[in-house]
């Protein structure tokens, strides 16, 4: 197999090659251009919509897709397509343009610049979105900002988040056919030369992976192509302890509910959560209440089944620290024989997970010793999401680091459509300026 | 049980050699003696199996008792009576993030390990009775005293060989002139020769007599024992070709070519029994046992299914015996099929990002 169109116009089914595909795409393109912006965003918006109708057969379709091929529980595709879905709708959607453009309509008409001259917003195109597996929705998201800046998308999802992509297409297909026509959701075999060549016709691509990922999409794409890549992150909370200290049952629930989703595997997905406080007896109990939240979960949001690779590394974690506590004061393991854990550590140096859930929980004695912990590792940092404040000095610091994100920790699974990912504006990114000077 | 009697027992088995059945009950006997001799000598080895629900008071079975991961030697050191001097101590290989991160195996009695390999070695590789000169692509102990293997093969020399001699050298490489001119010695002289060593320098040397347009046809007779993989490595290549290649340049046939997997964390070995006539699965002794566990549950899979393989090596009485690797296999009517690594894949989710981001921390 080279390539396989998973969903596309009946005439673009026909594209042989990725490159007669993009070809097609950009000529079909045509129709988009002469739509508004608002007009595109109001109909996908109808379109992600339904996928939150629990009425509506298209979203049980793409539940069941979510269990089947992302291997997921069922309430957890629930939640990861309620969390994704929610910004596809027009309101969201709608917000991205504001807050990207002062006026939207610069993607659709020459508009006045405040110092003279006029310009208008291009999405780059033929574009290529390549997007993982890790979270089932992302290529949904991509896609649709892709079409939104009008360009002619294909979209290669990961093997896990094909079924759902193919979906909201055939469905934005139904609803409005002149704009889906300018998009196709594709499988390809990246060994393949005639995969690589179409590459290089793209004049975007946008990459979510690791670094196997962006460097074979660096290295066939043309050297005048933008590319836009989102490399593998990581993520943290802070829990200030003194923050409505009588209610630390609630940063409890916060702080495991992000651990749980996407069984962990998401950018936002926090691997080490550091309690702030000068008693390590608050932390230690704080992390026995987490523990209990992921008991609870373990009912309520169920892990999903892991490939062996990641169920291995999770064995292997866990064996390690239980043997670690066992030997070392203060380390206090929980789950064990559960499929979470939550391991108390009182040990300074930031901790990455083996993720599948879970989470090291660190006691600090105050926000600057969070900054120096995360030092090493700032710039790989994604989400810090927080319970309480961490003070403008401590944040200025963390920003200076490379975090990208701050936000509360009940917020950092689900960043609004119009966040910025990775510190990259989501539809500038994707565009070409063309000005009018005078 | 007394530590000496135990240590009696089971050098006992290892000496009735592979053919000698170990019953379930027997080796269920065993595996509770030397379980409750770890946990007698080791707070946190007793302490971990404790949190996992597991004593020797309780457990009837071997397969009752909580492994310890591989990944865990590079954290600890594993030697059941930690007062007690060790004899050797072996590094695991280095992984992609450098040589500070191998694990260490204490041995605390060589006479074990000893007991283990000369049975297994001599079944599999000398079962017509053969006394060969050895031929080795591997460090000697002398240059590398950490290495597991280059102990095995130092025992296998001393006592199953006529004479040994080493071709690899540390700082060189391997010694192709020396190495080439036994060898065709042999061929002259029409005597037969083993040769052991790691796939990856028989890969570099076979690589070598491709450009020189090398061919020999070593004496009938001859055989090799290869092992290890390419995981780390610049280059990786498929078994098939690896033994086709020796095959061309040596004129040993693949039904002489031997495949040993081991790990510095046992101190048992598998074999494939090719040479006994045996289909090419690895086998174990009968005091090694494995298990194929479902990754997600560590729940046995039914026979013939894939899973993580764990194994329960009773020569292993001075550290632990149970040990959960990170291999896949299958358990077949013939032995176990490895499969490779579970972690090969591309793993899902930003994990991917750990060895980056594990290396930029320390």
């Amino acid at each position: 197999m080279t390539m396989r169109i998973l969903s596309s116009s009946s005439e673009a089914q026909r594209a042989p090659t990725l490159s007669a595909l993009l070809h097609t795409l950009e000529r079909d393109r045509e129709h988009l251009l002469d739509r508004s912006v608002l007009e595109i965003a109001e109909v996908i918006g109808r379109v992600g919509n339904r996928f939150l109708d629990p009425k509506a057969p298209i979203r049980r379709l793409a539940l069941d897709g979510l269990v089947d091929e992302a291997q997921i529980s069922a309430a957890m595709a629930e939640a990861v397509l309620d969390g994704m879905a929610r910004e596809w709708t027009a309101r969201s959607l709608l917000k991205l343009l504001h807050t990207e453009f002062e006026q939207a309509t610069v993607l659709d008409t020459f508009i006045g610049r405040p110092n003279g001259g006029r310009h208008q917003a291009f999405g780059l195109s033929p574009a290529v979105h390549i997007t993982s597996s890790n979270v089932p929705g992302v290529g949904v998201t991509s896609l649709i900002r892709g079409l939104l800046v009008k360009s002619a998308v294909v979209l290669k999802p990961g093997s896990e988040d094909r079924q759902l992509s193919g979906l909201f297409l055939d469905a934005l297909a139904s609803e409005d056919p002149s704009i889906a026509q300018a998009a196709a959701v594709v499988e390809w075999d990246s060994k393949d030369a005639a995969v690589a060549a179409g590459l290089s016709e793209a004049q975007l691509v946008v990459v979510y992976g690791g670094e196997s990922a962006i460097r074979w999409a660096r290295q066939h794409a043309h050297p005048s192509a933008q590319t836009v890549v989102y490399p593998h992150r990581v993520s943290a909370g802070v829990v200030m302890a003194n923050y409505k200290p009588g209610q630390l049952d609630e940063a409890a629930a916060e702080v495991a509910r992000a651990v749980a989703l996407f069984d962990q595997r998401g950018c936002v997905s926090p691997h080490t959560i550091y309690v702030v406080t000068p008693d390590n007896t608050v932390a230690e109990r704080f992390a026995e209440t987490v523990a209990a939240q992921m008991e609870g979960l373990e009912q309520t949001l169920p892990p999903g089944i892991p490939q062996a690779g990641e169920a291995s590394a999770f064995h292997q974690a866990a064996g390690s620290i239980e043997l670690e506590a066992a030997g070392a004061t203060g380390v206090v393991v929980h789950g064990v024989g559960e499929r979470w854990r939550v391991v108390f550590e009182p040990r300074p140096g930031f901790r990455g997970s083996c993720l599948g859930r879970f989470v090291w929980i660190r006691p600090v004695p105050t926000p600057a010793d969070v900054v120096r912990e995360l030092e090493p590792v700032g710039a790989q940092i994604q989400t810090l999401g927080v319970w309480g404040k961490v003070g403008v000095e401590a944040l200025g610091r963390l920003a200076r680091l490379g975090v990208r994100r701050i936000t509360t920790i009940k917020r950092a699974p689900w960043p609004a459509a119009r966040s910025r990912h990775d510190g990259t504006a989501p539809l500038r990114s994707l565009l070409r300026w063309v000005e009018v000077d005078g | 049980m007394t530590t000496g009697g135990l240590k009696s027992d089971l050098l006992a088995v290892f000496a009735g050699g592979v053919d000698a059945p170990l019953s379930d009950d027997r080796f269920n006997d065993l595996a509770r003696a030397v379980f409750s001799y770890q946990c007698e000598g080791s707070d946190v080895y007793r302490a971990f199996c404790a949190a996992r629900g597991a004593t020797p008071e309780a457990n009837e079975t071997w397969d009752q008792i909580p492994a310890v991961p591989t990944r865990a030697f590079k954290v600890l050191n594993f030697n059941a009576h930690p007062n007690r001097q060790v004899e050797a101590v072996f590094l695991t290989s280095g992984t992609t993030r450098g040589p500070t991160e191998r694990g260490t195996h204490e041995v605390a009695d060589l006479d074990l390990y000893r007991g283990s390999i000369i049975p297994n070695f001599r079944a599999h590789l000398l079962p017509d009775g053969a006394r060969l000169p050895m031929v080795s692509l591997a460090l000697p102990r002398s240059s590398e005293p950490s290495s597991s293997l280059s102990y095995m093969l130092q025992v296998v020399a001393e006592h199953l060989t006529d004479r040994d001699e080493s071709y690899v050298d540390p700082e060189s490489g391997i010694d192709e002139t020396g190495l080439e001119s036994t060898l065709m010695q042999h061929v002259t002289d029409r005597t037969a020769v083993l040769i052991v060593g790691t796939a990856f320098t028989f890969v570099h040397w076979i690589d070598s007599m491709m450009k020189r347009g090398l061919q020999m046809r070593l004496p009938e007779g001859s055989r090799i024992m290869e092992t290890g993989g390419f995981k780390g490595r610049s280059r990786e290549v498929l078994r098939p070709d690896l033994y086709a290649g020796l095959t061309h340049h040596l004129g040993i046939p693949e039904s002489h070519i031997v495949n040993e997997y081991g790990m510095t964390e046992l101190l048992s070995q598998y074999y494939e029994p090719v040479l006994r006539g045996g289909p090419r699965q690895h086998v174990s002794p009968p005091w090694l046992r494995t298990r194929v566990l479902n990754p997600t549950t560590l729940a046995p899979v039914p026979f013939g299914q894939p899973g993580l393989v764990q194994h329960f090596d009773l020569a292993n009485l001075n550290s632990v015996s149970a040990v959960l690797t990170e291999d896949m296999g299958i358990l077949t009517n013939d032995g176990l099929e490895l499969l490779g690594r579970a972690s090969d894949a591309e793993p899902r989710g930003c994990s991917i990002a750990m060895d980056t981001l594990l290396s930029v921390a320390q």
